[in-house]
């Protein structure tokens, strides 16, 4: 099943290192027909980001100098609700990661196909949800 | 027996003559007296010379001989007439002797005594008794030790007459004494050839009487230093002057034994942790003849002890430095990897395509790179594995359930190479104590290798029976490969040592038998293999037979099922985590019959989480032997985070010990329900579970 508009236009950010593996990610979704796809090399970066975009899915790398992935959920876990998915190249962390709040896991290297796909998978839930929490305000609104 | 006689009368006459010349002043009572002398002389007389035991040879004042009894004869070889009147006792003796004895004397007595029959006589002569040990040498020139009691032969006057010599054959006694002295000797040698021990005599008083190797080299002094000083100087200045060196020999005195452990010192100063013994020496009156004192060094056993436990400990951090390596270095080579394999899959499915050439290129590079990736997860497996933090889940496993994966898993690469792949017996109900995911990737391993490994046109046949072990179960795979001789077959579970590498084109990393061998193991199996060259091999493992597995239901449950369901009501979901297909098929035929309910699975812990935090499920029904994490660890995982915290789990385990119940109930599982299922019990926990989950959304709503 195709992606919906509205998955499409989801605001998507990309947290890894290595530059390589973070144009490859951004190229693949941009061909996959995402358009607000951004990405960072700084780790410390993604609170201020993500209080400033509210991202609708943030894909995290676990393994990166300064600031690793754990560290980062840990303080995204004081804001805003982020939903997370893990891309990590160590199979091993993925119980950890889990336990820290991230929604998925995927091992790297990863077959695209499959990344594009649980991306698209885990956005149809939070837009699904965040269409369902309108609906109720709407009707919460009505109801008044 | 007229030899002696014919001797006897020999001394008799001269004897005679000397009283005759007596008899001229006093010629009556001297008649008389001859008489008794005559009798009484001639008595003793036969008792020496027919005594066989004894020589008995009496010579005259200049030692030549006069008398030669039967003993005599026996012993030496000689007749008595060989001898009477011809030569002196000297003459059968060892020459050697008699110089040495000769000197010896004088030197005794202070004047010069000529080598020859006086050497022998000369103590009897001044009214000395005389008995010495000399060889004496037979008329064959064999010769042998005798006693010899030497006693001069004196008239009425004391004026000496003659010399009676008695003699003893002392062979036997010699005997014993040499054995006795070679087994002192090889005592005593033993004793100063130990060089682990100091082995030290010492006497009475605490002097030091014998000195061995060990002694020398645990104390460092050598023998001629050290024999006659006193053992206190081993103690330390305070030991002494507190008296404890004698008060160690009293203890041993009384008890006979002391034992004791302290510092002691060197030659050279230093001192060492000692473990002494002392024994009393006591001869077998009882009096103290002095004491033997064991010492060892345990400084050295403590050193060397130390030595190992470290080298121990640095071989073990090795080891877990080894596993570490490999574990991040794996990390570290995947990382770049993963950019060259996604870069490479864009290519590939780039538009516009790739030229046919690049296209071929793109797949060689995806090829290459994937290949890198087994290698590497193999790699990181074997470390896994090998610094023991592998968690095996072994639970009764259905092997037909495996093998039908197997099959369907391996059945492409078959296809693709060529190779006829049958499996027998598929669907007798063997069932094996196992990890379920370690021992698919245990099959597959062999699977995979007998495939790649074969002739073109090939075939590969799976089967599995009961083994000759019994309660085992033997799965074989048997290919027609080339085969493997002996030699290189023992090297087979050995890591990096991929056979037939040269030429043979064929990739594989040499790793995956000895995964397998250690996962096989964890499982409390055995893994072999047997092969002929020429016409292929045998792989084979064995594993623990369990009860098989129960999977059809009943009737009357079905029935109980279909009563129970709710009309019509909105469809809840039910999250089962279970790895096991048996169980997971059997709950999927309970929910099936209840159409208010949606059924999602999951074969981990970790894809539990996921798919509970995706999904949001009603109620969630939870194995504890889990692959990875355990069932109590997700509980945990779900129970920390606020989305799934409010969600029911209900645990489902083999697992009926009344501690471990206790466990998951504490561990907060809403109930915990015991395998095989009871259906009554299970809807009805299930029916709960619903209503509190329903109760929950709604507070939370």
């Amino acid at each position: 099943m195709p992606a919906s508009l509205e998955v499409l236009g989801a605001g998507i950010l990309i947290v890894d290192d290595q530059q390589s593996n973070l144009r490859l990610l951004e190229f693949v979704l941009r061909r996959a027909g995402y358009v607000g796809v951004s990405s960072t090399t700084e780790p410390s970066q993604v609170c201020a980001l993500h209080r400033r975009d509210h991202y609708d899915l943030i894909i995290l790398d676990l393994q990166m100098p300064h600031m690793n992935g754990f560290q980062v959920m840990e303080e995204l876990a004081k804001g805003e609700r982020a939903v997370i998915l893990v891309l990590s190249a160590d199979p091993v962390q993925m119980t950890r990661a889990l336990a820290a709040g991230a929604a998925g896991f995927l091992s790297k290297p990863f077959v695209l196909a499959e990344v594009v796909a649980r991306v698209q998978a885990m956005l149809e839930k939070t837009t699904a949800a965040r269409a369902s929490r309108r609906r109720s305000r709407k009707y919460a609104a009505t109801a008044l | 027996m007229t030899a002696p006689v014919a001797k006897v009368r020999l001394p008799i006459a001269r004897a005679s003559r000397q009283t005759r010349a007596k008899a001229a002043n006093d010629a009556v009572s001297t008649e008389t007296r001859r008489k008794e002398t005559l009798l009484k002389t001639g008595a003793l007389q036969n008792a020496i010379f027919n005594s066989a035991n004894f020589s008995s040879i009496a010579t005259d004042e200049k030692g030549v001989i006069q008398l030669f009894n039967v003993g005599a004869e026996r012993m030496l070889g000689y007749t008595a007439a060989d001898v009477l009147d011809k030569i002196t006792p000297a003459e059968i003796s060892d020459p050697q002797e008699v110089i040495a004895r000769a000197a010896a004397l004088s030197r005794e007595l202070g004047t010069t005594i000529t080598p020859g029959f006086a050497a022998l006589a000369f103590k009897a002569s001044r009214g000395i008794e005389d008995i010495y040990e000399l060889t004496y040498i037979r008329k064959d020139g064999s010769r042998f030790p005798a006693i010899v009691s030497v006693t001069a032969l004196r008239d009425d006057k004391a004026a000496i007459i003659g010399y009676l010599l008695i003699g003893t054959d002392n062979s036997a006694r010699k005997h014993v004494e040499e054995t006795l002295r070679w087994t002192e000797e090889s005592f005593r040698l033993m004793v100063e050839s130990v060089s682990d021990y100091a082995i030290v005599m010492l006497d009475p008083e605490g002097h030091v009487v014998s000195w061995n190797t060990g002694a020398e080299r645990i104390k460092g002094y050598v023998t001629e230093e050290i024999v006659g000083a006193h053992f206190a100087r081993f103690y330390l200045q305070d030991d002494v002057q507190s008296g404890k060196p004698q008060h160690d020999l009293d203890l041993a005195a009384l008890n006979g034994r002391y034992e004791d452990e302290g510092w002691r010192v060197r030659k050279d100063g230093s001192t060492f942790w000692a473990n002494v013994v002392f024994t009393a020496i006591r001869d077998q009156a009882g009096s103290l003849r002095g004491f033997a004192k064991l010492t060892r060094d345990l400084t050295e056993r403590n050193k060397v002890e130390a030595i190992l436990t470290n080298a121990r400990a640095i071989a073990e951090k090795a080891n877990l430095a080894k596993s570490d390596f490999l574990s991040s270095m794996s990390h570290e080579l995947r990382s770049p990897l993963n950019a060259i394999l996604g870069f490479a899959q864009l290519l590939e499915s780039d538009v516009p395509p790739a030229t046919p050439a690049q296209a071929e290129s793109i797949a060689q590079i995806l090829h290459a790179g994937w290949y890198l990736l087994d290698l590497i997860n193999e790699i990181l497996d074997l470390a896994v594995i090998e610094s023991g933090k592998l968690s095996m889940s072994l639970e009764p496993v259905s092997l037909t359930e495996i093998m039908l994966e197997c099959q369907s898993m391996i059945e492409p690469l078959a296809q693709r190479r060529g190779i006829n792949m049958t499996f027998q017996h598929l669907f007798e109900p063997h069932s094996v104590r196992a990890d379920r995911t370690r021992i698919k990737q245990v099959l597959i391993n062999l699977l995979t290798n007998a495939i790649k490994y074969n002739e073109v046109g090939g075939s590969v046949v799976v089967d599995c029976c009961a083994s000759k072990t019994a309660g085992h179960v033997r799965v074989t795979v048997t290919d027609t490969g080339p085969g493997l001789p002996p030699e290189k077959l023992a090297q087979l579970f050995e890591p990096f040592n991929r056979l037939g590498q040269a030429g043979k084109g064929e990739e594989g990393t040499g790793i995956g038998l000895v995964v397998s061998k250690r996962l096989v193991e964890l499982m409390d199996g055995v893994i072999g293999v047997e092969s002929a060259v020429g016409t292929g091999s045998v792989f084979w493992v064995e594993l623990l037979s369990t009860a098989p597995l129960a999977l059809p239901m009943s009737k009357v449950e079905a029935a109980v099922v279909e009563a129970i369901v709710p009309a019509g009501t909105h469809r809840r979901t039910l999250l089962y985590v279970e790895d096991n297909p048996a169980n997971l098929k059997l709950v999927e035929k309970l929910i099936a019959r209840r159409h208010d309910l949606r059924l999602l699975s999951a074969i981990d812990g970790n894809r539990g989480v996921e798919i509970a935090r995706t999904c949001q499920p009603d109620v969630i029904l939870m194995d504890i032997n889990l692959p990875g994490i355990s069932g109590i660890e997700a509980l945990r995982i779900l129970s920390e985070d606020k989305s799934t915290a409010h969600i029911p789990v209900i645990a489902l385990s083999a697992n009926a010990i009344p501690r471990d119940i206790e466990k998951g109930l504490e561990a907060g599982f809403f109930r915990y329900l015991t395998k095989p299922i009871k259906v009554g019990a299970f809807m009805d926990t299930l029916n709960v579970a619903l209503e509190i989950s329903a109760e929950r959304h709604a507070r939370v709503a």
